[in-house]
């Protein structure tokens, strides 16, 4: 009676010791993939995105010279992919630091100046050739001109989008609550810390059954989460994303494959960890008994 | 001696199985939970990851449709039908202007590839033979450039898989990209039809085309797929 009492014990325990792993397990992703910025760098060197948003930009001033006579040369010469890369992580650093309360505000900063220079020689050199007063109509246009060309810029080097998901009021709800990360992390930590404790606590008499039940907790785990990971890889259930955007596209599934890989990554090892335990102490109860 | 050998046989079966009712356990608890919550997200999962939207291709990730789009049917028709809605990236329509003598095809959509490839249709506006602004828009410099010779007054004509919808230009109309009037939604059943204006010495805000309002609509009886 008294072992089965016990034995029941150490179920309940390990069933809810599976999903504090599971929790801990995605808090740490969260906290050491996506905040820290190593799932977009990923994404962005995987998918060359600076490639990407260089051509599509060259694309968009080749179209756009039909009806302004501007041509492609003055806004891309004064743009590199390092330009693009520059910004594009910009968006991104900018946008985590905001979102983990580093930075009071949201904004893509860069250095546009060889970009507005470029379009004010052109404008001004224009201007002369056909005897165009340069007064303050004609600067207001070039104004107009090299704005709209830094947003449009800036647009589509926010290949995440964060200025559209900034604008549904999704970070500054996780601003509110991002300082607390760190306080549900110790927690689970905390938690699972005194379930080991209490396993070993009923199993004194044999230590080695705390480590059947935690290697159980941690393979089940593991293998819970990956059973949709693998269904999400097999199914390439991504690729349908529906913003197909040059850039976009690219960058979002990406990210998602990416962090996808590494939790898969992360999942098999402590799978493997959970297993050995399991047959190590399977083996040992074996030889005990014998 | 072998009530020790069962008890440890016993013992390992039982060792074995609990891993197995572990897991069934988790499972079940982990389905009941997720119910709720899959509920809640599931319609915004599927406007971000729509299936019949998959790609093999990674270069921009778009699904170009051609559709073979017929401009001479010649069966019955009705004036009231149901449409048959494209997808991003679908050819679904002809525009036809017989008296600039303009013939573009239209796209469900609106991204740079498809810009080059034919006149764009917003996809939050009125699918053509739907209640309803339908909004197309071209390139000034190919598919629209003589859209400005349009008159009041003048037939244009949307081909579709499902009909044939005629229009009758109403209004000529020049606003800024920013406004939004012409473009939002509407009562009444009209097609608004508009691209860049050419400008030099600045970046073309202004846009220009015309506003027509439904004359006929022909749903075909007889579709063929």
């Amino acid at each position: 009676m008294q072992n089965k009492k016990m034995y029941f014990s150490c179920v309940i325990l390990s069933i809810v010791m599976v999903f504090l792993i599971i929790a801990l397990h995605i808090l740490l992703l969260f906290k050491y993939e996506v905040m820290s910025g190593n799932a977009f760098s990923k994404a962005i060197d995987s998918e060359n995105i600076p490639s990407v948003v260089y051509n599509y930009l060259n694309d968009y001033f080749e179209e756009q010279y039909n009806s302004t006579g501007i041509p492609t040369d003055i806004y891309m010469q004064s743009l590199t992919e390092d330009d693009i890369s520059n910004i594009v992580n910009n968006s991104v650093n900018n946008a985590l630091e905001y979102m983990s309360n580093k930075d009071d505000s949201f904004n893509i900063d860069y250095d546009f100046s060889n970009l507005e220079t470029s379009l004010n020689d052109f404008f001004v050199e224009y201007a002369q050739s056909i005897d165009y007063p340069q007064d303050d109509e004609f600067y207001s246009k070039v104004e107009s001109t090299t704005n709209n060309a830094i947003s449009v810029i800036k647009e589509k080097c926010d290949v995440f989008k964060f200025s559209t998901i900034n604008d549904t009021g999704l970070f500054d709800n996780v601003r509110k609550y991002y300082h607390y990360i760190d306080y549900v992390q110790y927690a689970l930590i905390g938690a699972i810390i005194i379930l080991i404790l209490i396993l070993i606590l009923l199993n004194r008499k044999y230590i080695l059954d705390c480590i059947y039940w935690l290697c159980n907790s941690i393979s089940i785990s593991s293998i819970l989460m990956l059973i949709p990971c693998i269904y999400i890889k097999s199914t390439d259930y991504f690729s349908s994303f529906s913003i197909k955007t040059a850039g976009t596209y690219n960058a979002v599934t990406g990210l998602l494959n990416g962090l996808t890989d590494t939790y898969i990554t992360t999942l098999i090892i402590t799978l493997a960890i959970g297993l050995i335990g399991v047959v190590i102490t399977l083996v040992t109860l074996k030889k005990r008994s014998t | 001696m072998k009530d020790s050998n069962s008890s440890i046989k016993n013992l390992l079966v039982i060792n074995i199985i609990t891993p197995i009712i572990l897991f069934i356990m988790c499972g079940a608890i982990l389905v009941i939970c997720s119910i709720k919550p899959y509920n809640l997200v599931n319609k915004y999962l599927n406007l971000a990851f729509m299936d019949n939207m998959k790609v093999s291709s990674t270069d921009d990730g778009l699904i170009l449709v051609e559709n073979d789009i017929i401009t001479d049917y010649s069966s019955e028709t009705s004036s009231t039908g149901d449409v048959i809605y494209p997808t991003f990236g679908e050819q679904y329509a002809v525009l036809s202007c017989p008296t600039i003598d303009m013939s573009v095809p239209v796209y469900w959509g609106s991204n740079t590839t498809l810009l080059e490839k034919g006149a764009c249709q917003s996809p939050s506006s009125a699918v053509v033979g739907n209640d309803g602004n339908s909004v197309i828009d071209a390139h000034v410099n190919t598919y629209f450039s003589n859209l400005i010779d349009l008159e009041v007054g003048d037939e244009v004509i949307i081909y579709t898989k499902y009909g044939e919808f005629s229009y009758e230009v109403r209004e000529l109309i020049e606003f800024d990209k920013t406004d939004k009037s012409y473009v939002n939604k509407d009562d009444e059943n009209i097609l608004t039809l508009y691209t860049c204006k050419i400008q030099v010495l600045g970046s073309s805000d202004i846009r220009q085309g015309v506003v027509c309002d439904l004359v006929e609509k022909k749903f075909y009886t007889d579709i063929q797929e």
